[in-house]
């Protein structure tokens, strides 16, 4: 019987989860009781139609066929799987809303389209090796891609067409057309265009530069090589040439050119195992597989001829549904049998298959999506503040134009003659009027030249300058040495360049916990064997100091990783299976060695009698596992497809490998049914201990039960992930009739996962219980003293994990997030009612315990998180509370708590809390997470953070930054988020401030000028005012500019408050540089007034002095308040207003321009030195005397800090004396 | 542009420069209260002097200023000053005296000076042609000339515009002593004007040639680059009220020297209601009369030299106070904070205490000590040995987990449970739920 090998697993990693109501196949397998649940569950779904279905991201699965049929036996074992069972069933109801997260996401596409029949019109056909047939009736796409946005024809229209997007732009081209109508032309046309052409012009040159890069990096793409076949022998042919329908043939190493569907491989069972780091970052090994069917075919020898159906491209890298008509027979394809673009071959020399999609319809290339595009909170503030700008703005055009009504009425007798106005016009030969339209358009024609020429009243320039800035503190960010990962050599990535200050700003820090705060490395601790604890308590390395291994053929294989091991259970492990002790630790092991779907590989050492046996593996655990049982004497050797091969305590034996139900979440767990040497037939299931509790036969061993139950209980309060192990013999008729359907749904076209899921439940059962293990994830380095300094920081951290209770709270205690001092409000309800009442209780205590405990608490703002109350809630809890009316409750609940901790919670409830937050506050979100469960957090929060981990690059991809471990988050908020935040909140007063005092002296002079709107200044000096004048230093400043060093932002980090309470820019400082704005355009403007009143002045040399007086007082305004200069800042500031020194000389030397030569006449008088001088010192005073007066009688915390930095009193007042926050409790430690 | 900022290849580690960790040697000034006073006092100390200075230079230029619009009026034409100005018959010479008060040195300018004559009125600015004063060529390019570009016959108007138009044609003559005081108009206008902004070989054409004539007419035998008074005049005065020099007198006028002024009063400023002024003029180093920059310079620099005692006053009298007792970041309003947090508690504590159950009892009564005040817990370090805290560790919390559940099985409660437990520290206390308390009900 195992010897007629069963078809090839089909090992879909995140099946599809639909199936079909009724198979006739199962009838005679399903009990009658759960076919009418099954009916009953699913027809009202049918009825619905399959719309709410496809969009669902989570499908309403095959588990709530379980919980209706297993509520019997669940409702009599644990609360938790009581609990498991209603969660699951109202999960559905959650999920049926059309939100699409991360991946989840696009598995509910793929599952949406694997539920439908590929049907012709659907259907993408591939003739194998066929090119000209497959692409002659559809138009393929070729293997050419092309990541550019233009081309050297579209550029300019394109690139225009993106940059006008911005409100700002058109409001500048709308100003720059105004001033094109003859009657409007307050500047000449030249003039008006620049401030606009030249912001253009930057972006349209670093679009163009980017462009470039990229299409170089296509072009490399494009060119490279590969076999193809042709005229039966592969020949070379550029990537860009390969067509949809040819056979490849890929060489180990190789990288994959397009989506392939494997033919054959170099290894006899059809094997081949790639690499996908390209493609979603893991490193790990992944086996695919080609189909018996072509196999042995050889495309050299014999022309395979064949027909793909397959489904139109999509997103879906984990997903893929085909079928192949070769021969005459059908098969069926998944995603095992295909390899996509960007994966590497390893470890198989060569692998040939056929082009299926290509160029831009690869999943690679479809997955590559632009980074998700978020408005920093700042720039939302600022849009007030522009709104009070332009709210000036049109005042100061009223007064003007207002003005100008009532002095054109008084004069209207005497216009017509008056000297400088003379409104007749006698040139023609006939009276005219000229160029006077009017009192009423005389008043409009004013009002709009009066916008003309106050234009940079709303700063346009600042939209680029903050462009710029964002993208020099990106690139200090990336090259921070401290957000550096030496140990998987990630650097910090920038991926949204909008939000950059909004990192000083976060309150709430969601995190994610497996992989986030833990490395996500997991390593085997100790196992319950028959209900016997080993805990390998008193194990030690040292003895075992080259671990386990086993010597074949003179050779000794060693496994990679060492697990330190009980002594206890190691000699139980090595008596073998002589006492009953010892037949159930030799189960127990060989379950562990054989239940997964771990790749072992063979590598050389330097060392060439020893040999090192590597567990590749998607799964972190299961390589724990694998080297667990490694140790102990059970080394999995060999995994093909059919049999793998164990060495036993040195004996080498094969198994058959009958069957595999692989792992997914729904079921949570997995079995293997192997076929042992002496012909018995067992089933090995490991899973989740809810999931594994319902299957297991309670009519058995029941002491055993409660004895494990313990200690998984006792494991999981220790901080260990658990999986219980399980197995059952099985007879013929069982294994028979198992094989019978198993090979039906393998082969099956149609919800062939659900099928496959459905046989699985249906031979884990009645399994008796070997045992259960126990995995520690360790703690990354760094998170207690990360989450403390943020705790200190007035951050409120809450932690979102799918991890068990206990398990929750124990690694809340060892990050230090949890304190002894605390205290915990847990809420744990089953349903709608009592999670009411559980939080209304909740509310009571907590407010109990303010008023006599936590009154510090209540002032908590200014001691940051005086942490008294902690919440833990689990995810059956939220799915009552979120989108209920309760959820108001809560969020005042867990506003009152410090810590928020929530277990067992989906991926979508981790989104939702986020928004439970983010509705109901101003306060900055932060989400961080690293797998694809975290993604929609990620999306959600207003900060998205990745980490670079473990788990794929799914939670990278949808991040904002993304980086390598999470102590960084310390530096990266602390340090550069409060960098950044000040810099930008700093850049945009002073930009505010920069253009309303030129608008203002402009606007002084307008009143002497019969409100005519002549400017003094010469048109040249306002447009290059804002773009070359006063450009640089407030990039350079915006960029450069260090309030504080980067050891006293982590020594204090206290001083992050100043975000939270939006010290670097609020409404308050607008108000108060307005005012600072209107003094200094006074002095500006007055001073030269009075000075040269009744002289002979011309308005070119006034206008010459206003100029400098205006643009070195704007400097040196910003001078003052750099804090930090270095030789790139003096550079900036003293090099800008040389440069405008140099233009006016050059602007005065054209001898066209009515202002010829006036800065050198009248720079040679001492008045104007004089009036320089007297300007600059005037205008400085009041906020010189208001800045120190503040800085020394009312000190932010910010200066305190640079008072103490600069005069060295910092180290010797110590960090414990500034302890206002009293976080540190020593009591702490004795309860770590 | 929210682009990704793409990171280098992997495995390329950065040069981790002090630039790119933003750690370049910079210096951080700070304003400390040594360095404000100082500075005040600098400026005050700088400026003081430069006030006095230029107030004493005001203060020597002599200056005549007569206005003459209103009483070179003959007396039977006050009521109709414009139609006198506009008549070409009417005799404009108008002779006056002025005395000098004190001794000019030479030069003695002459200026002009007109009020309310907005010079810089956009219209009137723009109505000139640059090209065309600067070469014969240009001469036709008269566009931004309006209204006085071409001449009724449609030939261009040189110079053009309404500046030129428009300029001023009185005339003085000066006498002292009966002797004919010579009026030197070299050198009035700029060098760099007559030599590249005015072409020598552009002369007058059509000029003051249509129906309206603004002013001054021009000699058309002379080019432009000579015509000194038009250079003066197409500078565009600043400001409404603007004086424009007229000449330099190159003899020094001795005190309570009589100077009889012939004026030909030619310029129309009745229709606008403009003043004219006639200013004679002594210069300085700081230029005319005008007091305002020495107010000025003496007002800024008391002003800092009071804001430098004020501040050394407050800073003698009311230092600002240590932190040290309460930390770096320590700041009044937390204190007050905090005291107010205590009283609260105080409070709360003694409605507490007058509460209180007389048979109270705490482990924590016979467990700790008093030092220096405070309970200190007896050490706790060696009480318990490893195994021991590790049941602790793994049993307690299970323990009662278990327990729930065991009880929860016998009660027959399935689905679900609700309640708080609340934890505090190592004592536990458990208020168990509802749904089991209604169940025992």
């Amino acid at each position: 019987m195992a010897s007629k090998r069963p078809l090839l697993i089909p090992s879909p990693r995140t099946p599809n989860s639909q199936d079909l109501p009724s198979i006739p196949l199962y009838s005679d397998l399903v009990n009658p009781q759960s076919q009418s649940a099954n009916f009953k569950s699913f027809s009202p779904m049918d009825s619905n139609g399959n719309n709410p279905i496809e969009n669902s991201p989570i499908p309403p699965n095959s588990t709530t066929l379980y919980s209706a049929s297993q509520r019997s036996i669940s409702s009599i074992l644990s609360a938790n799987s009581g609990g498991n069972s209603v969660r699951e069933v109202n999960f559905s109801d959650v999920g049926t809303k059309p939100v699409r997260y991360g991946s989840r996401g696009t598995e509910s596409e793929a599952f949406s389209m694997s539920q439908k029949e590929i049907n012709d019109e659907d259907a993408r056909l591939i003739y194998i090796n066929d090119p000209g047939k497959t692409n002659e009736r559809f138009e393929f796409s070729g293997n050419s891609i092309k990541t550019a946005k233009y081309s050297i024809l579209t550029f300019l229209p394109r690139n225009l067409f993106e940059q006008f997007h911005r409100v700002a732009y058109i409001y500048f081209l709308v100003i720059a057309i105004l001033n094109q109508l003859p009657q409007l032309a307050v500047f000449g046309r030249g003039a008006s265009i620049l401030p606009l052409a030249f912001v253009l012009l930057v972006t349209a040159v670093k679009d163009a530069y980017e462009d470039f890069r990229r299409h170089r990096s296509d072009r490399i793409e494009n060119n490279r090589l590969a076999w193809v076949l042709a005229n039966d022998q592969f020949q070379q042919k550029k990537w860009k040439d390969i067509r949809v329908g040819e056979i490849l043939k890929i060489s180990a190493n190789d990288t994959l050119p397009c989506d392939i569907v494997l033919l054959s491989t170099s290894d006899p069972t059809g094997v081949a195992y790639v690499q996908t780091i390209n493609l979603d970052g893991e490193s790990n090994l992944k086996t695919r597989y080609a189909k018996q069917e072509t196999l042995s075919k050889l495309p050299e020898k014999e022309k395979i001829t064949g027909l793909i159906k397959c489904e139109k491209p999509n997103r879906n890298i984990y997903g893929f549904q085909a079928n192949m008509e070769i021969d005459g027979k059908r098969v069926s394809l998944g995603p095992s049998n295909i390899i996509l673009r960007g994966c590497e071959l390893k470890n198989t020399a060569s692998a040939i298959g056929v082009a299926v999609y290509a160029g831009r319809e690869t999943k690679a290339m479809l997955n590559n999506s632009g980074a998700p595009s978020k408005r920093s909170r700042l720039e939302t503030r600022m849009n007030r503040e522009i709104i009070y700008l332009s709210v000036f703005l049109i005042a100061l055009c009223t007064v003007v134009s207002a003005c100008a009504a009532v002095w054109l009425r008084r004069h209207r007798d005497e216009l017509d003659y008056l000297p400088y106005y003379r409104k007749k016009d006698f040139s023609e030969g006939k009276e005219d009027s000229y160029n006077y339209y009017g009192w009423g358009m005389e008043i409009f024609f004013t009002f709009l030249m009066s916008v003309i020429v106050f234009q940079i009243m709303i700063p346009i320039s600042l939209y680029i300058s903050m462009e710029l800035v964002r993208v020099g503190q990106a690139y200090f960010m990336i090259r921070d040495s401290r957000l550096y990962d030496e140990a998987s050599n990630s650097k910090f990535q920038c991926r949204a360049l909008n939000i950059n200050e909004d990192l000083g700003q976060i309150t709430y820090v969601f995190s994610d916990k497996t992989g986030t705060l833990t490395e996500n490395k997991m390593e085997f601790q100790c196992a319950s064997i028959w209900g016997v604890d080993y805990s390998g308590r008193k194990a030690n390395l040292q003895g075992e100091q080259l671990g386990y291994s086993v010597q074949v053929d003179g050779q000794v294989l060693r496994p990679k990783m060492k697990v330190k091991v009980d002594p206890e259970l190691l000699l139980l492990s090595r008596s073998g299976k002589d006492t009953q002790e010892g037949k159930h630790v030799h189960d127990f092991f060989l379950a562990l060695a054989a239940c997964n779907t771990i790749v072992p590989l063979v590598t050389d050492t330097s060392d060439p009698a020893v040999r090192l046996v590597d567990y590749q593996g998607e799964s972190p655990d299961e390589q724990a596992l694998a080297y667990a049982a490694a140790a102990y004497g059970f080394m999995l050797i060999e995994r093909t497809s059919g049999h793998i091969i164990i060495d036993v305590q040195g004996e080498r034996t094969r198994f058959n490998v009958l069957g595999l139900h692989e792992f997914d979440s729904d079921r949570k767990r997995m079995s293997v049914i192997l076929g042992f040497p002496d012909k018995s037939v067992k089933v090995f299931v490991k899973g989740a201990d809810t999931s594994m509790l319902s299957v297991i036969d309670k009519s058995l061993n029941l002491n055993i039960i409660r004895a494990t139950e313990a200690h998984l209980q006792m494991y999981s309060t220790i901080g260990l992930r658990t999986l219980v192990i399980g197995m059952r013999e099985l007879n013929s008729s069982e294994f028979e009739q198992w094989h019978f359907s198993f090979e039906a749904a393998s082969t099956s076209l149609i919800g062939r996962a659900a099928l496959l899921r459905k046989v699985a439940s249906n031979i884990e059962k009645n399994l008796s219980i070997l045992g259960a293990s126990g995995i520690e994830d360790k703690l990354q380095q760094g998170v207690p003293e990360a989450i403390e300094s943020l705790r200190m920081a007035g951050m409120k951290v809450w932690v979102l994990t799918g991890d068990k209770q206990e398990t929750a709270i124990s690694i809340g205690y060892s990050s230090k997030l949890l304190t002894s001092k605390m205290t915990q409000i847990i809420i744990n309800s089953g349903s709608r009612e009592s999670c009411r009442r559980s939080l209304e209780d909740a509310m009571v205590m907590s407010k109990k315990l303010m008023t006599v405990s936590g009154v510090t608490h209540d002032t908590g703002r200014s001691s940051g998180g005086a942490a008294t109350l902690a919440l833990i809630i689990d995810g059956t809890s939220l799915v009552y509370i979120l989108d209920s009316e309760l959820e108001e409750q809560l969020f005042q609940l867990a506003s009152k708590c410090s810590v928020v901790l929530c277990c067992r919670v989906a991926p979508l409830q981790k989104a939702g809390i986020v928004a439970l937050i983010k509705n109901r506050t101003d306060d900055m979100t932060l989400a961080i997470g690293d797998g694809a469960n975290d993604v929609s957090m990620i999306q959600m929060a207003d900060v998205g953070i990745g980490i670079s981990g473990q788990e794929g690059r799914q939670a990278v991809m949808a991040s904002d930054f993304a980086m390598g471990q999470f102590r960084f988050l310390v530096p990266l908020l602390l340090v550069h988020g409060h960098w950044n935040y000040q810099r930008m909140g700093y850049m945009i007063l002073y930009n505010f401030y920069r253009n309303a005092v030129f608008v203002f002296v402009l606007f002084w002079y307008v009143l002497f000028t019969c409100f005519s709107l002549t400017t003094a200044i010469t048109e040249w000096s306002s447009m290059l005012y804002s773009i070359i004048y006063t450009s640089l230093p407030t990039i350079v400043v915006g960029i450069l500019d260090k309030d504080l060093s980067r050891r006293t932002l982590l020594n204090y980090p206290q001083l992050y408050g100043s975000g939270h309470r939006h010290e670097s820019y609020n409404l308050k400082l607008f108000w108060v540089t307005m005012m600072d704005t209107v003094w200094q355009s006074a002095v500006i403007f007055f001073v030269p007034l009075f000075a040269y009143w009744k002289s002979p002045i011309d308005g070119s040399s006034i206008g010459d002095l206003w100029t400098l007086a205006v643009v070195i007082l704007v400097n040196l305004h910003l001078a003052m308040d750099v804090m930090r200069w270095t030789w790139i800042t003096h550079a900036a500031i003293w090099g800008s207003i040389i440069a405008t020194c140099i233009c006016v000389l050059v602007i005065d030397a054209i001898p066209s321009l009515p202002g010829y030569w006036a800065i050198f006449h009248i720079g040679k008088t001492r008045l104007f030195w004089l009036c320089l001088l007297g300007i600059l010192i005037a205008g400085l005073i009041p906020r010189f005397v208001v800045k120190f007066l503040n800085q020394y009688y009312n000190p932010r915390d910010i200066h305190i800090a640079r008072e103490a930095e600069k005069f060295g009193n910092l180290r010797e007042l110590g960090g414990a004396e500034i302890e206002m926050n009293p976080i540190l409790d020593p009591s702490r430690e004795t309860t770590r | 542009m929210g682009g990704e900022v793409k990171a280098p290849k992997i495995g390329e580690r950065a040069a981790y420069s002090r630039f790119t960790q933003q750690e370049l040697p910079a210096c951080k000034p700070i304003l400390t209260p040594g360095w404000v006073i100082t500075t005040f006092i600098f400026v005050g100390i700088i400026f003081i002097p430069i006030g006095l200075a230029s107030l004493f230079a005001s203060e020597r230029v002599v200056e005549i200023v007569y206005r003459y619009d209103e009483g070179c009026i003959p007396t039977n034409y006050s009521d109709q000053k414009l139609a006198y100005i506009q008549n070409s018959t009417t005799n404009k010479t108008c002779t006056r005296s002025l005395i000098v008060p004190k001794q000019m040195k030479r030069p003695v300018y002459v200026y002009y000076q007109l009020d309310n004559f907005y010079q810089n009125h956009r219209r009137y600015v723009k109505s000139r042609s640059d090209k065309q004063l600067r070469s014969n060529a240009s001469e036709g390019d008269t566009s931004s000339c309006d209204p006085e570009g071409v001449a009724p016959d449609k030939h261009p108007i040189v110079p053009c515009g309404l500046i030129a138009w428009s300029l001023f044609n009185d005339t003085y003559g000066f006498l002292v002593n009966n002797e004919a005081l010579e009026v030197s108009k070299r050198n009035i206008a700029w060098k760099s004007d007559q030599e590249h902004k005015f072409g020598s070989d552009v002369y007058p054409k059509n000029f003051q040639s249509g129906g309206l004539i603004g002013g001054a007419k021009l000699n058309d035998t002379i080019p432009l680059s000579e015509q000194a008074d038009l250079i003066v005049w197409m500078r565009t005065a600043a400001f409404p009220t603007f004086r424009k020099l007229y000449g330099k007198i190159e003899m020094d006028l001795e005190a309570n020297e009589n100077v009889t002024v012939v004026i030909q009063n030619n310029y129309n400023t009745y229709s606008f209601g403009g003043k004219k002024k006639l200013v004679l003029s002594t210069t300085s180093w700081i230029g005319g009369k005008n007091d305002f920059l020495g107010v000025a310079y003496l007002t800024v620099g008391g002003l800092c030299l009071f804001l430098a005692i004020s501040f050394i006053l407050v800073y003698v009298v009311k230092p600002r106070q240590s932190r040290k007792k309460f930390g770096l970041l320590e700041k009044h309003k937390d204190y007050v904070v905090r005291a107010q947090a205590f009283h609260k508690k105080e409070e709360a504590y003694g409605e507490k205490a007058a509460f209180r159950n007389p048979d109270e009892f705490y482990f924590k009564m016979i467990k700790t000590r008093t030092i220096d005040g405070v309970h200190k817990l007896e050490s706790q370090a060696n009480k318990y040995t490893p195994e021991e805290l590790m049941l602790i560790k793994t049993q307690d919390i299970g323990y009662v987990l278990q327990k729930v559940q065991v009880k929860k099985r016998l009660s027959g409660w399935i689905d679900g449970y609700g309640g708080v437990w609340v934890i505090y520290g190592r004592e536990m206390a458990l208020g168990f739920t509802r749904e089991e308390e209604d169940g025992e009900r």
